[in-house]
């Protein structure tokens, strides 16, 4: 998609020139150098507390305790665990719930903000967004609260589904909703933000042009506005798949609230961490981290090279 | 997409403005990092000549106890670190222990862990953590005093591997001037107990005589039936029989509870069970600590003075022996990569057992020379309608050493797998299978043998 | 919507005007009758508002009980509506126990929070706005590596990679420092790809070129042509990375070993399993800390969130990130 152009004809001769001018390849050559300044600091970062212990990660899981060599006998051992296939399964679930209700009503509401009354935009903003200052530990309390039919302010909510007590509300087959639920509730608000701001670098007058050419709000918002955000978009399906398989708050604030009617290892990210601290065994918990990597990584490769999200435009 | 800008810078904030304020800023919280790490750094340590400071981690419940104990030993420096204690099975000390043992130091010299099962993890390998106490470390005159089987939670084999603080042994609550209004008497027996539940969900529905909506119900009930569900029958090998007749017995018993509400799946520290049963509870069966915890607070029952009351533990119709159910009670537990095991043990000793700590503990002194200050105090207030001591002091010798502290954590197993369940509305039978399962596959997954005989 | 103008115009007289498409929309919004017009645009604005006040109440109905909360005892919270309202008074001793707690520990929490938060605030800007320039804008072999590696760091889930970091920070001697959370919070790759596709879709190629034949240094070109721009983007990257470094609570909780140098996050944790509704091993020593105790703590917590949040607002409001000025 190629940007407006609002340069006058003559400045962009001028600037044809000029390149040819000085001269191709020293120009380019020089971009090169100076690129390589713009990342180093960040490269340096990158390399200390990304790369090495991603590849240290890596390492662990492919060997044992004592440093020998494991090949893949971790990974076959973390699978055949009794607790391996339950939370995967749980995690099907809650993807295929939460990132569909994620992707479309971030959508939705971002679309509905830029689109709707232009002065309410930073007070409903904010207003989605607060939830998302409540991390971890800091809800706790909160969901201890609005899941228990009996002091929630949900409580009519909760009894049109005849949730009666706490334990009602979470029984096991609801946990993948109610999970979906408040990661929906703490996440949402970040991305309405990032997509609310992508929406507003489209300039006004693609917009108005489209309105001329008879688009009515829907049509603008399908046709127009989506497509001209979807590195955007791209960026949050490949961020929230990646989030959502590796959920792990969600049901560690609800078996805390709930006083441990949620398994501790609920989650696969839920079960590594418990192999890493309940029995010190770092390498199969790497093993689970790379296989939730591996998942996550295929999924962001697929989305990148189809929406080829890695060109320079 | 975007319209192009003019090419005139703006007004307001420069792009020399920005870099300047950032460098300024950058130089700021890098003084201000500089500081704090230098604080850290050079953290005041005691000078004290002789020895470090000895570094206790304690939860906030405790520390009443470590600064009682600093007070009346001011010659020894202790440097108290306070986290969350292992609660609720969080695995804080042993997430740090498994560090510290990467990079071979950082250990603290003394830990208080809430967590009965703690030792039996912390002993095992890779962790190593615990320091063995009854090889000389801690004076045998000292262990003697203990009460029968409020060590079995340290012991690992024959190495006894931390001090108990207190003991959390189940005992009959009941609701004196209620039971004399409906003209019932105070049960002896679990036959007899689960007679009035019968009766109370017939004549006074909503009345409860116990709950099954916690984790540690299955030591309530389970342990006091003794019950081989999770039975240490030596170093590698776990007895798990929930085909168990002793099992069977208390499940059948529960069942028909369950069903007509009297010992409904609830939780008592639930937001809504003050709430729902304030002044409905008729009796129950729970650990000591209920006194306060539950009845004499204002966010559980809040129940009236001089309305409750502490009955002997329930004992089988024909049985000749009562035992009872431990649910809680911690460990003090010292390190064996301290540098100065002499001191920290006798601090230990200290902590655990003498009455300058043991009279703020927070719960009933395992140590029974302590233990009569601690009651004798928690009788002074009258809240009670008769002396919690004959009754405390007769169920601490009660506990049935049976049901024994395994790595796996069986509450948290029992409140994940089982309460749901029951929640459901399944009965306690079925759950006997359930838990069985489940304690077979962890105990397979920490290297353990199972068998059911 | 045209369409419509278009069938009204032919009801009514029409006025002699060529038919370009300006005018014609022109033409519609005079002669549209006012009374059609205003009543589909009034009802199109109510559901709009529906809409956006029933999810406002499913956003927002939790932290109102949350900031309702410390004006209640805790029997209170429980046995009254949970809505209603407490009082002041209430508020100023629940406050105070917390405050009170364990020597101001709360303060020190607090304080900590602020200082992890701002270093890793502006490490993380210093690297992310030139790094996500220069991936978007300036080609240099081993971009799309760059990009690649980035991705995958983000996608490894986090509690693999804390031994790991535990294990360097041990190495460079700085576990238990502040500096062992700082930096690590400088490392925002996040940041990194919101300023790449910023930068990507906003700065047009030829006026980096103009700006480069007038002989500017490729840094020239980012600081004269880029960041005047870029205000929009330092502030969205500077709030997530705040909002990040403030409720992160793996790193800390595995750096520290002293209570006293948590941030809010491990506080707040360390709070809940001391809190008797949480731990029943609590309830006995009859903590101060109860669930309206928490609920302040937490709210001090969340608070500077808030602030920051409305202070990086101004920066994103509606059109900035369409350019800058004009004149």
């Amino acid at each position: 998609m190629s940007q407006t152009i609002s340069l006058p004809a003559s400045e962009r001769a001028q600037s044809r020139a000029g390149r040819r001018r000085v001269g191709g390849r020293q120009r380019v050559g020089g971009r090169q150098r100076a690129g390589y300044t713009f990342v180093a600091v960040y490269v340096l970062l990158l390399l200390f507390f990304g790369f090495a212990p991603s590849v240290y990660a890596i390492y662990l899981s492919l060997t044992r305790a004592g440093g020998n060599w494991a090949g893949l006998s971790n990974f076959f051992s973390t699978g055949r665990d009794f607790r391996f296939l339950p939370a995967f399964e749980h995690i099907g679930t809650y993807l295929a719930i939460w990132l569909v209700a994620l992707v479309v009503l971030v959508l939705f509401l971002a679309l509905m903000l830029h689109g709707g009354v232009r002065r309410t935009v930073p007070y409903f903003r904010f207003l989605f967004y607060m939830p998302g200052a409540l991390a971890g530990a800091a809800s706790v309390l909160v969901w201890l609260f609005m899941l228990d039919p009996g002091v929630s302010p949900y409580d009519s909510a909760l009894s049109l589904l005849h949730f009666s007590s706490l334990g009602q509300t979470i029984a096991p087959g609801h946990l993948p909703g109610i999970f979906a639920v408040i990661a929906f509730w703490t996440g949402a608000g970040g991305w309405i933000v990032v997509m609310n701001g992508a929406l507003n670098n489209i300039s006004d007058e693609v917009i108005d042009s489209a309105k001329i050419d008879g688009a009515n709000a829907w049509q603008l918002a399908i046709h127009v506005k989506l497509p001209l955000i979807k590195k955007w978009v791209v960026y949050m399906v490949i961020l929230a798949f990646a989030a959502g398989t590796q959920l792990f708050v969600e049901p560690q604030l609800v078996g805390e609230a709930s006083l441990g009617l949620v398994s501790n290892t609920w989650s696969p990210n839920q079960l590594a961490y418990y192999l890493a601290t309940q029995n010190a065994n770092f390498n199969y918990a790497a093993a689970i981290s790379v296989d939730l990597l591996l998942v996550g990584l295929i999924a962001a490769a697929i989305l990148v090279f189809r929406s080829k999200m890695f060109e320079i435009e | 997409m975007s319209s192009l800008t003019t090419g005139k810078p703006r007004r307001t904030l420069t792009s020399r403005g920005i870099r300047t304020a950032v460098a300024v800023f950058t130089a700021a919280g890098m003084a201000c990092a500089s500081v704090a790490v230098g604080a850290a750094a050079a953290a005041p340590r005691a000078t004290h000549s002789s020895a470090k400071p000895i570094v206790v981690w304690v939860d906030a419940a405790r520390l009443t106890m470590v600064k009682a104990y600093e007070k009346a030993n001011p010659g020894i420096k202790i440097d108290t670190v306070t986290f969350d204690g292992g609660a609720n099975g969080s695995g804080s000390i042993e997430s740090k222990v498994a560090l510290f043992n990467r990079v071979g130091h950082g250990w603290p010299d003394i830990v208080f862990s809430t967590e009965q099962n703690d030792v039996q993890t912390l002993g095992a390998a890779p962790f190593n953590f615990p320091a063995t106490l009854n090889n000389g470390l801690v004076p045998t005159s000292v262990l003697k005093n203990y009460a029968t089987g409020a060590l079995s939670p340290c012991l690992i084999g024959t190495k006894l591997e931390c001090l108990r603080n207190d003991l959390a042994f189940d005992v009959l609550w009941v609701d004196v001037p209620l039971m004399k209004k409906w003209g019932y008497t105070v049960p002896t027996t679990w036959q007899q107990w689960q007679a009035i539940g019968e009766s109370v969900a017939k004549k006074h529905p909503g009345y409860i005589i116990g709950t099954l909506g916690n984790s540690y119900d299955d030591a309530v009930y389970l342990q006091a039936a003794q019950c081989h569900m999770n039975d240490l029958i030596n170093s590698y090998t776990v007895l798990d029989n929930p085909a168990d007749p002793n099992c069977v017995k208390m499940a059948n018993l529960l069942n028909p509870l369950l069903k007509d509400g009297s010992v409904p799946p609830v939780n008592v520290f639930g937001a809504t069970f003050g709430k729902k049963f304030a002044g409905k509870v008729l009796m129950m069966v729970g650990p000591a600590w209920y006194g306060g915890a539950i009845f004499n607070s204002t966010s559980g029952l809040n129940s009236p003075k001089g309305t409750i009351e502490a009955a002997a533990p329930l004992t089988w119709a024909g049985s000749s022996q009562t035992w009872t159910g431990d649910v809680g009670g911690g460990l003090w537990i010292m390190s064996s990569h301290t540098t100065q095991p002499k001191l920290v043990a006798q601090v230990l000793v200290g902590l655990a057992t003498s009455s300058a700590s043991q009279d703020v503990s927070s719960g009933y002194p395992g140590y029974v020379p302590a233990a009569g200050a601690w009651i004798a105090e928690q009788d002074a207030s009258g809240y009670y309608v008769s002396p919690l001591a004959p009754v405390f002091a007769k169920a601490a010798t009660e506990i049935w050493t049976g049901w024994s502290q395994t790595r796996w954590d069986v509450f948290g197993l029992w409140a994940a797998n089982v309460t749901p369940n029951l929640i459901a509305g399944d009965t306690v039978s079925s759950q006997l299978p359930v838990m069985g399962s489940v304690i077979s596959n962890y105990a397979q997954s920490d290297g353990f043998q199972v068998t059911n005989k | 919507m045209l369409n419509d103008d278009m069938a009204q115009l032919t009801v009514q007289p029409a006025t002699r005007r060529p038919a370009t498409r300006a005018s014609l929309a022109a033409a519609a919004r005079v002669t549209r009758p006012r009374r059609l017009r205003s009543s589909r645009r009034v009802g199109a604005l109510l559901v709009w508002f529906i809409v956006m006040l029933a999810f406002t109440a499913f956003f927002v109905v939790p932290v109102i009980w949350l900031l309702i909360a410390p004006t209640k005892t805790d029997h209170q919270l429980v046995f009254e509506n949970p809505m209603a309202f407490g009082s002041f008074h209430t508020f100023l001793q629940t406050w105070d126990k917390m405050y009170d707690f364990q020597a101001h520990e709360l303060l020190a929490w607090l304080e900590n929070s602020a200082l992890y938060s701002v270093g890793g605030v502006l490490l993380a800007l210093a690297c992310a706005v030139p790094a996500g320039y220069g991936l978007a804008l300036t080609e240099f072999i081993g971009r799309k590596v760059l990009l690649s590696i980035t991705l995958l760091v983000m996608i490894m889930p986090a509690s693999a990679l804390v031994l790991p970091l535990f294990l360097e920070m041990n190495l460079l001697q700085l576990e238990n420092t502040a500096w062992s959370v700082v930096l690590p919070f400088g490392f925002f790759p996040f940041g990194v790809y919101l300023s790449y596709i910023f930068f990507s879709s906003t700065i047009p190629k030829e006026l980096l070129g103009a700006a480069r034949v007038d002989g500017c240094s490729e840094w020239g070109v980012f600081r004269r042509v880029a960041l005047p721009l870029a205000r929009p983007i330092v502030a969205l990257v500077g709030f997530f990375a705040f909002v990040s470094d403030w409720t992160n609570f793996f790193l800390p909780y595995v750096m520290f070993y002293n209570d006293r140098q948590y941030p809010l996050p491990v506080g707040l944790q360390y709070l809940i399993a001391n809190t008797s509704a949480f731990n029943p091993t609590v309830a006995v020593a009859q903590s101060p800390v109860l669930r309206p105790e928490l609920a302040i703590a937490t709210l001090l917590a969340i608070a500077p969130v808030f602030i920051v949040f409305l202070f990086a607002q101004r920066a994103l409001v509606t059109g900035m990130l369409a350019g800058g000025t004009k004149g």
